[in-house]
């Protein structure tokens, strides 16, 4: 059987096929090459470096950011921004979090955590060491995936040039269909070729999730049980939204932070900035404590 | 076997204080798994064991499997236990000195046999079979009673260092189950640390409990693992210090009622200060590659 010689809707029915068996095939083989034994972390402490497994340096950069601001590091001011206090400016340790500090000593919108800059620090901070951790991938296995792709790409895009000139050389014109899959069919691939963590990254990120899966269902009930570190663990595993239900004073400032202007980066599944308009302004560096887990105020408060 | 040159100290996992254990990893050298927790699930998500293995140092401590019986334990028991062994390679793997069933019926906690030198062959046999599945032996625990088990012809430091090395396997003490049958039958505790065979033990265990009406005025100890560990039982961490050189895994054992993990590292960090406390009132070195367990 010559599949040039398809009419059009048969000759679609079948490309629809064997992408969908393509892209399977792929998506299976990429995955098989890239799994292995469970993934060990250089530091399983670092809230920021699960956030960046789970989410990406989006996600990274927003619990840091949840963190300053539940801290009083950071607050939001009568213009609905965020800015550094002073508070506790000494106690910041985290090297994230004294990104995220400093960007913001000059007032900015919420939704600018996920800037390029801190993007840029989220990645140097904590790619490499994901990637030799094996939950990334790395060069070589970047250099297969862009090989499975563009020969996968090449060949089925080929197969579609070559009946959109057979059909043209016969005169037809409703060659519509033909264009959308040569369109469709490389972004297909990509996504397909190019997930952002490796097979033993999203097992450890699922991992993750079900060794703490207890404490996302009973988050309302164990409010008071966990200090800002732990918090920051769970909304690293989660995303950060969870942080709400585990202690009101997340939820408000969520509540504030999801009324600000729309976010400006798209490496993180979890967005949160999305709307104009913070609230009123809240804090003082006061009687919740400033540096959870970190230290004390030490003279803040007025 | 595995081979250790020093003291260390961890606590039970318990998913309600993952957090905590995560972000205060550094403070913890291990974490013990209670592996019927585990058996449930299927096998892709026992992974998720193996992961937190492969991040943490992680024992295994197993509360169904009742050696300690006359009853020969069934072996799909021992199967379940093998497989989750091989699926994470532990540091060690642990159970008790206990039955937990009589023929078909399950008592639903851990019950101290009578101390004879019957149950004792049937608590070598037991052995005997799991080590022929595994090829691992677990250390095995003292557990706590509120009775002394009726029919008993010896007492529990003689039958535990009889039941050991018969079987040629080591202790994992319980502090404060010791503390509690001691007290409940009104001994000295550390007489009875004393009675124990402490040149056979690996592993600490330190918990909490509370007091309970035994009818009239008296009361007893019971281990319920809810409460902070007393103070009692790390001067007995720190007397065990200096009669067992050998070094030890020492978990605090908390099952519910969490207060905040900072507290659950001071406990850590307490036990820590009391062995070594005890190390240094005994002039013991821990003796590089000298502990197998």
């Amino acid at each position: 059987m010559n599949i040039f010689n398809l009419p059009g809707p048969e000759f679609l029915a079948f490309y629809t096929v064997l992408l969908a068996v393509s892209a399977a095939a792929l998506w299976f083989f990429i995955r098989s090459r890239e799994s292995g034994p469970a993934v060990k972390l250089n530091n399983i402490s670092d809230p920021y470096k699960i956030a960046y497994l789970t989410g990406g340096a989006a996600a990274a950069c927003r619990l840091a950011l949840a963190v300053l601001l539940h801290r009083e590091n950071i607050k939001i001011s009568e213009k609905s921004k965020c800015v550094a206090t002073d508070c506790g400016r000494l106690t910041i340790t985290d090297p994230l979090e004294k990104k995220i500090y400093e960007y913001y000593s000059n007032e900015r919108d919420a939704s600018a955590a996920v800037s390029s800059e801190n993007i840029r620090a989220a990645d140097h901070l904590y790619e490499l060491d994901l990637t030799r951790a094996g939950a990334l991938p790395a060069p070589e296995q970047r250099s297969f995936r862009n090989t499975a792709f563009f020969v996968t790409a090449i060949v089925l895009v080929g197969i579609l040039v070559i009946k959109a000139i057979v059909a043209l050389s016969r005169g037809r014109t409703n060659v519509g269909g033909l264009f959308m899959f040569t369109i469709a069919t490389p972004f297909l691939l990509w996504f397909v070729t190019h997930p952002r963590l490796t097979s033993r990254g999203t097992q450890l990120r699922k991992h993750l999730q079900q060794l703490f899966s207890d404490l996302r269902t009973r988050a309302k009930t164990n409010r008071s049980v966990f200090e800002g570190r732990e918090s920051a663990m769970l909304g690293a595993v989660f995303g950060a939204q969870l942080l709400s239900s585990l202690q009101p004073k997340f939820a408000r400032i969520f509540d504030r932070i999801n009324k600000t202007p729309a976010a400006t980066s798209s490496n993180s599944s979890s967005s949160y900035c999305s709307t104009p308009g913070c609230g009123s302004s809240s804090s003082s560096c006061g009687s919740s404590g400033c540096g959870g887990g970190g230290g004390g105020c030490g003279g803040c408060g007025s | 076997m595995q081979q250790f040159s020093k003291d260390n100290f961890g606590i039970g996992w318990r998913p309600e204080i993952a957090p905590g254990i995560f972000i205060y990893r550094e403070h913890i050298d291990f974490v013990e798994v209670i592996a019927e927790d585990w058996y449930h699930y299927k096998t892709a998500s026992k992974s998720a064991l193996a992961t937190l293995a492969a991040n943490i140092p992680v024992t295994l401590h197993g509360v169904s499997m009742g050696l300690a019986s006359g009853e020969r334990i069934q072996q799909k028991r021992i199967d379940n236990i093998a497989r989750l062994y091989d699926s994470i390679r532990p540091l060690f793997w642990s159970e008790h000195l206990c039955f937990t069933r009589a023929g078909e019926f399950e008592i639903g906690h851990l019950a101290a046999p009578p101390r004879t030198q019957q149950n004792i062959g049937g608590f070598i046999d037991n052995i005997e079979a799991v080590r022929r599945t595994l090829g691992a032996d677990p250390l095995l625990e003292n557990i706590a009673t509120l009775i002394e088990p009726p029919g008993s012809e010896m007492t529990e430091g003689d039958w535990t260092a009889r039941s050991l090395d018969a079987a040629n396997c080591n202790l994992l003490l319980d502090l404060h189950n010791l503390y509690a049958n001691a007290l409940n039958r009104g001994a000295d505790p550390f007489c009875s640390l004393r009675e124990m065979p402490v040149e056979r033990v690996r592993a600490v265990h330190l918990a909490g409990g509370r007091w309970i009406g035994a009818g009239g005025n008296q009361q007893k100890l019971l281990d319920d693992h809810l409460h902070s560990v007393p103070d009692i039982c790390y001067e007995l961490l720190e007397e065990l210090g200096a009669l067992a050189p050998q070094p030890l895994f020492v978990s605090i054992e908390r099952d519910g009622r969490f207060p905040p993990f900072l507290q659950l590292l001071g406990e850590i960090d307490r036990a820590r200060q009391s062995l070594a406390h005890g190390r240094d009132r005994a002039g013991a070195a821990c003796t590089p590659s000298s502990l197998k367990i």
